[in-house]
């Protein structure tokens, strides 16, 4: 069985359609990307399985266990964690606080043992202090040591972007959902974050699905490509399968376009 | 019952005198925060500063010109003399307390608004008199003078209050509509960075709007010491409080909202006052503003807060 | 902290290739450029100040508290001050104290959580309403009990925070959809309403009684209230209170911290920064707003309750939106989110107004501000001792041109008498003999060209700028000066309004970055 199954997902904006009775599938250990012109609902397929939307119809399975109706950090602790296209870090906290803040869901430590600090406090303290140490060494040296105390806000754009995806692992999730990860990068960078979501994949272990818009990323990983456009899913396959599709590339370019690569 | 009845006429005209004086208050503060995204906690005092310097006017032109000067002339240069000096201070409070905050953390400029408050009163205070003053019952409007319509007795200071604001209003609604600095207003309360880059004068847009939201207020003051005579430097702590609640009641930022929220809270406490008990009055003013918000989170005519993903 | 980053920094030479690499992190520099900013008299101090290690810095702060009240009250210390006893300045400090308490729980709710609370005083009220119905025999007058309910403080406090905390959960509960600015009404709303029923629940008819009941005894409030006891050992004195209150806010302050570096701190702040993200990253968003609600009630409970026993009474005006405009000046001026701030700000709002009181000490603040003002602006250069001296000889030459123009004009007496310097300024003033009406009208002029000074960028605003101050001194020896109650809120309410412009993070605050 597949770790995460999407039945009919659905979803309307004041009687627009954003997706449209959408099914697909993620496996475990696969990686799976979602793409598709601007305006076609991928990052409304996210936010519904996030559970900041709730769905109009559909089901979603995690694990075999339905997603619907839980708030979106019951799902995280479920073991699904994201990022987000527009940067959503922590800005005024340090680098490690915001990948330790993220271990909230799998912690357990109550008021009161946080006021007496009992030894069960420093240890489980200790240990989200390893793990946000870990996430971060994924990065190589680039949040390490003395990043560790900076302010979110210092840091550069591509390195938000990794603390994201940090912040993102330090949740202990099964699956992992990226939202444009290589969005304005410069095109070593991108292929600096291809090479990490392989990475992830084969060490850490994560299930990932993502939205992409650089082909040269989708391609390069992807076992997987679903096709969205104006929310319906108008194609699945491999990369190569889905990018000769003449209903992809008349997505992508309109039908005279496609007319004209005939 | 029939006590009821006998006392809903006066009741009613009371409620829509409170409520105009709230709704011009609540203008003040619904504008603002509709372009700046800011609660001017120091408006109830430019209120004050209003209700003061009418009664400067007054007490400067009746023994100077008095004899040959008509009591409805009077009267205007009054609420005229307190526009032009409350929409000035206003313009000089935004220039000065809040331009420099305007990308400071959101709790700055209310600091900062408390601190203008603080100086006005003790301003007023000092330079004035810490006591109460007063308009004067029959100065301008002889006591008792009204209108009979059929039975009913319409005094005329509160006619005079509900007429002016009603006139403002249509005024305000107007400009807002129909000008070029009314669209540039609406355009930067939508989004004050893209009026800019659409040439949009956003400074003197917002310089604008504290002119008009403060020279309302002004007004609010004036006729406030027209009809109920006292004036003291701290009334505008509750007043402004008020307004505000009804600025909040009818959607805080939305024109309409502000007079809606205005005559509703106006009416509330008139009613409540005389049917309840005076001492309740203010307390179900913000039962009503706690209920209103709890069921209608934006307010009566306020639009929802779309979240952004 | 600071110092340490900076050695790192140096430790890792960048190569060429590396920098390439990594991205240049324009940040980086700019922070590095901020911290440097921190420089003038007060970067300066704290600098030196942050170089101590914190467990001193804490410690040194405690023993300053422990030992004030004893070096108080020394008898040369006492001649000192001119005062036969100290109990005044020991009030101030309790009063500190409590304000102490006050702020550190706001900063739970406001500087951690971010949630904008405008009702916090309302607790306040209800700790001290509730030990006035739990330790008095106020309760007597309901007719529930023969001679009201005197329950040991040991009791009594815990069933009054956790009373409190359940309240502030459940306006938490009520109003835990809006967001902001909404919140803030709403809140504010609540605050105003206790205020308003305890001022007004006077006449409440019941059911079971054939007479109306009395619940708050109104404006006047409810009196005779018991003192806190522990064990047998009863507090009487104010200095006896002054010491249980540095224990509470020592035990408040060391929860809070540790609350603040733990999990729960961490998601309270990531709620400041972001809710949506922090929800969705596995943090319960509704339960940690309700917590915190819940925590900054309790404290304010405590503080209520502690305060309302040490003054023996409880009355509606303590818990106004005054107090409340206080409380967050406070946190604001210390600095939002940061514990010293808060003190720190507590310290300033209650003491400075005390200090300010006197004539002679107002005069110093007013004079000493003022040259260090200038200082600051425009830093030791020739411009400052132009003006200084422009200000002084200006005002000379005025006076002796007055004197031989107009020599009615300079006829006033010396509207008080001050100290040396007040008597000297007076002479170099001319002072009209209706000065007070001139006084008056040189506030307003004075605060209008100062603003302009401010704006303006034209060669003659140096001489404005001293007219300015020659008119500010004029009011100040003859009216502000004269009127020490209004003066000292003038002063706040513009020090507020300056600090925001110059320093909108508190004193003792981060720079925050909102949006980049």
């Amino acid at each position: 069985m597949a770790l995460l199954e999407v039945n009919r997902l659905h979803k309307n904006f004041g009687g627009l359609t954003v997706v449209n009775e959408l099914s697909f599938h993620v496996g475990e250990g696969e990686i799976v990307s979602i793409i598709g012109p601007n305006g076609a609902g991928k990052t409304t397929v996210l936010n519904l399985l996030s559970g900041i939307y709730e769905p109009d119809g559909g089901e979603v399975h995690f694990e075999g266990r339905s997603l619907l109706g839980l708030s979106p950090h019951e799902i995280t602790e479920r073991g699904i964690a994201r990022t987000f296209q527009t940067l959503r870090l922590f800005l005024n906290m340090s680098v490690i606080e915001n990948v330790m803040s993220a271990a909230y869901a799998h912690t357990h430590a109550s008021v009161l043992a946080t006021i007496l600090r009992t030894p069960s406090w420093r240890r489980e303290e200790a240990r989200i202090r390893a793990l946000a140490e870990e996430k971060l060494a994924f990065f190589g040296e680039r949040l390490k040591g003395y990043r560790y105390d900076q302010p979110a806000y210092s840091l550069s754009y591509a390195n938000r972007r990794r603390l994201e995806i940090a912040r993102a692992m330090a949740a202990n999730p099964k699956l992992l959902l990226l939202d444009e990860p290589a969005a304005g990068m410069n095109p070593q960078e991108s292929r600096e974050v291809a090479s990490l979501i392989g990475q992830l994949r084969e060490e850490g272990l994560y299930t990932i699905l993502l939205i992409e818009h650089d082909m040269g990323v989708v391609g390069s990983i992807s076992d997987r490509v679903i096709v969205l456009d104006h929310g319906d899913k108008i194609a699945e396959g491999s990369f190569d399968e889905v990018t000769n599709d003449p209903r992809v590339i008349e997505a992508y370019l309109g039908r005279e376009g496609a007319r004209g690569r005939k | 019952m029939e006590d009821f009845l006998l006392r809903l006429p006066q009741t009613l005209i009371n409620g829509l005198t409170l409520g105009s004086v709230y709704a011009l208050i609540a203008l003040g503060y619904s504008m603002v925060y509709g372009v700046l995204k800011l609660l001017n906690f120091a408006h109830g005092d430019v209120y004050m500063v209003g209700a003061y310097v009418g009664l400067a006017v007054m007490t400067v032109l009746i023994p100077a010109a008095g004899a040959f000067l008509p009591i409805p002339l009077l009267i205007i240069v009054m609420l005229l003399v307190a526009m032009v000096v409350t929409g000035v201070l206003g313009i000089m409070i935004e220039r000065f307390a809040y331009r420099p905050l305007r990308n400071a953390p959101r709790i700055a400029p209310l600091i900062s608004a408390l601190g203008v408050s603080f100086v006005l009163q003790n301003f007023i205070q000092l330079t004035v008199s810490p006591r109460p003053l007063s308009y004067g019952s029959g100065t301008l409007i002889p006591t008792g003078s009204a209108l009979m319509v059929g039975d009913l007795r319409l005094q005329t200071s509160r006619l005079l209050v509900i007429g002016t604001t009603v006139l403002l209003m249509v005024v305000l609604a107007y400009f807002v509509r129909s000008t070029r600095l009314g669209r540039a207003m609406r355009a930067v309360s939508q989004d004050p960075e893209a009026a800019e880059m659409m040439g949009v004068n956003v400074d003197f847009v917002i310089a604008a709007t504290f002119f008009i939201g403060s020279a309302l207020a002004g007004v609010g003051g004036v006729l406030v010491g027209i009809v109920f005579f006292s004036v003291r430097h701290t009334m505008g702590f509750i007043a402004g409080l008020k307004g505000f609640t009804a600025s909040v009641v009818g959607g805080i930022g939305s024109i309409p909202g502000a007079l809606l929220g205005g005559y509703l809270i106006g009416m509330a406490e008139a009613f409540a006052s005389v049917y309840i008990s005076v001492t309740f009055k203010d307390a179900i003013t913000f039962l009503i503003l706690l209920l209103v918000l709890l069921f209608r989170p934006t307010g009566l005519l306020g639009k929802p807060i779309s979240r952004k993903v | 902290m600071s110092l340490g980053h900076e050695r790192q920094i140096k430790q890792q030479p960048v190569t060429e290739e590396e920098e390439v690499r990594i991205g240049v992190d324009e940040w980086v520099a700019q922070v590095d450029r901020r911290r440097q900013q921190r420089s003038g008299p007060w970067g300066q101090f704290m600098r030196r100040w942050e170089a101590i290690p914190a467990s001193w810095r804490v410690a040194l702060v405690a023993l300053l508290l422990l030992t004030a009240p004893l070096v108080v009250q020394s008898p040369p210390v006492l001649d000192a001050l001119n005062l036969t006893d100290a109990d005044f300045i020991v009030r101030t400090g309790a009063t500190f104290l409590i304000f102490s308490l006050l702020a550190v729980g706001l900063t739970v709710v406001v500087g951690y959580a971010g949630l904008l609370d405008l009702g916090y005083v309302a607790f306040y009220g209800i700790g001290g309403y509730a030990y006035a119905y739990l330790a008095s025999d106020f309760v007597a007058t309901l007719g529930i009990t023969e001679n009201g309910i005197h329950l040991p403080s040991l009791i009594a406090l815990p069933i009054i925070i956790v009373i409190t905390a359940f309240v502030g959960w459940l306006l938490g509960f009520a109003s835990i959809r809006l967001s902001g600015d909404y919140l803030a009404i709403v809140t504010l709303g609540f605050g105003l309403l206790f205020v308003q029923l305890a001022m007004t629940l006077t006449r409440v008819d019941v059911f079971w009684l054939d007479r109306s009941l009395d619940l708050t005894r109104g404006p006047n409030g409810i009196n005779r209230l018991d003192d806190l006891s522990f064990f047998g050992f009863q507090l009487e004195s104010t200095l006896a209170y002054y010491y249980f209150f540095l224990l509470l806010v020592g035990l408040i302050v060391l929860i809070v911290y540790r609350l603040n570096h733990s999990r729960i701190g961490r998601a309270w702040r990531a709620l400041r920064e972001d809710e949506l993200a922090t929800e969705v990253m596995g943090m319960p968003v509704r339960r940690l707003k309700l917590t915190a609600f819940a925590m900054g009630a309790g404290i304010a409970a405590l503080a209520g309750a502690s305060q309302a026993a040490w003054q023996g009474n409880v009355v509606p005006t303590r818990y106004n939106a005054l107090a409340l405009i206080d409380l967050y000046a406070m946190i604001v001026l210390g600095g939002t989110g940061s514990l010293p701030g808060a003190l720190l700000g507590a310290f300033i709002f209650t003491v400075l107004p005390e200090v300010l009181r006197s004539v002679q000490i107002a005069s110093i603040f007013f004079y000493g501000g003022l040259v260090l003002g200038l200082l600051l602006w425009l830093g030791l250069s020739r411009r400052f001792l132009v003006v200084l001296g422009g200000l002084v000889a200006g005002g000379l030459v005025f006076k002796v041109i007055a004197d031989v123009l107009w020599p009615g004009l300079d006829a006033g007496v010396a509207p008080t008498e001050g100290m040396v310097l007040n008597r000297l300024v007076q002479e170099w003033l001319v002072l009209p003999a209706n000065f007070e009406l001139v006084g008056n009208i040189a506030i307003g002029l004075a605060v209008l060209l100062l603003l302009l000074v401010t704006v303006t960028t034209r060669r003659w605003r140096w001489p404005m700028l001293g007219v300015a101050l020659y008119l500010l001194i004029f009011a100040w020896e003859t009216r502000l000066v004269v009127e020490p109650a209004v003066t000292r809120i003038l002063i706040i309410g513009t020090t507020l309004v300056v600090l925001m412009i110059v320093r909108p993070e508190g004193l003792l605050g981060k720079p925050r970055v909102t949006v980049v």
